[in-house]
């Protein structure tokens, strides 16, 4: 009986611990850890490395990617990106404050979709200037993806569609298990980003 | 054995306490745990946690082991097994995930059935969630 009892924990923790479904609960698809360092190819136009690196926490996180600082909001189920918010009117800068955009909608859940559209306006010079900004993710997909870092199992794979008034943006992006962005492809300019080497702060 | 389980029927059922900012957040879910006559303990269990626009909905067994801490006091380590449901906006994900739990139980000095009085801990691996269910409840034992 005691045997029996034994084996039968064994088996649901070995089982249980490796399965699929329970490394997607346990994972953290962004690890936005100050330290946190990725390293990606960048194949477009032209070959070269980009870094991404989480530099500091005080509320928001200072990231920098390729020597260019972002803000990062990590909220609980959502991942927004803190920046000013302009556009060029009548050739200068109209600002419409800074904006909490979305990025990413955590967990990820397969087959989940989202959008969010910002309409700001202001007066400048006596003109009411607008501008819109439109963000939208769709065709969550659970899949397997190698890229230069390695094999990565329980990635997903996104599509982000960012129009900004007449711009449109549409890239896929792939997440993997506590690691975060290993592949990224815009296809506007055919630029494709793949994970070369990811390091992982220190404890 | 499962004569013998019914025999050595002892029955400890609990809810969540509040423990969330709001009520929304908070895990709620309710836990019935058969305490074997060889002091092998069964549970079934079925919690729900609720966020803004994420939801997580856990149902499984357990099983674990009765130790005596001091007199009536005893605990309980177990590990379970569980379906899990999470669903975002209407769209969700099921598969299986383990759980563990450890129970505090004191057993009222009562003839038969003895009272008891206790909390379980369980913790659920929800990387989003970061929340411990805490189940506290009363039971009896014959």
């Amino acid at each position: 009986m005691k045997k029996l009892a034994l084996t039968f924990l064994i088996l649901v923790l070995v089982s249980g611990c490796s399965n699929p479904f329970s490394i997607r609960m346990c994972a953290d698809y962004f690890p936005l850890q100050v330290g946190n360092k990725w390293v990606y190819n960048v194949e477009g136009e032209a070959s070269f490395e980009a870094e991404i690196e989480v530099m500091n926490y005080d509320t928001l996180y200072t990231v920098a990617v390729g020597g260019e600082e972002m803000l990062i909001e990590r909220r609980a189920g959502e991942v927004n990106i803190v920046h000013e918010l302009t556009t060029t009117y009548l050739g200068e800068e109209v600002s419409f404050g800074t904006i909490h955009e979305p990025y990413l909608s955590l967990p990820f859940i397969e087959n989940n979709n989202w959008e969010r559209e910002f309409k700001p306006s202001t007066v400048y010079r006596g003109d009411t200037v607008r501008k819109s900004l439109f963000i939208a993710v769709d065709s969550v997909k659970i899949t397997t993806l190698t890229v230069p870092s390695g094999k990565f199992n329980e990635a997903y794979c996104i599509r982000r569609t960012r129009i900004e008034d007449e711009d449109s943006l549409i890239s896929y992006e792939w997440y993997a298990p506590n690691v975060g962005l290993i592949r990224k492809e815009t296809l506007l300019d055919s630029v494709t980003w793949e994970l070369e080497d990811f390091t992982p702060h220190e404890e | 054995m499962i004569l013998n389980l019914l025999i050595g029927l002892g029955i400890f059922a609990s809810s969540s306490m509040p423990q969330g900012e709001t009520s929304i957040d908070t895990p709620s879910g309710i836990s019935i745990e058969c305490n074997h006559r060889y002091y092998i303990d069964y549970s079934f269990m079925a919690s729900f946690y609720r966020g803004d626009n994420y939801q997580v909905g856990i149902y499984g067994v357990g099983a674990g082991k009765e130790f005596g801490l001091w007199n009536s006091l005893k605990i309980f380590p177990e590990v379970g097994f569980t379906v899990m449901e999470r669903e975002r906006s209407g769209v969700g994900e099921k598969g299986f995930s383990p759980v563990f739990s450890i129970r505090f139980l004191y057993l009222l000095p009562s003839g038969g059935p003895r009272f008891q009085v206790g909390f379980t801990l369980k913790e659920i691996f929800d990387e989003e969630i970061g929340i411990d269910f805490l189940d506290i409840g009363i039971g009896f034992r014959l």
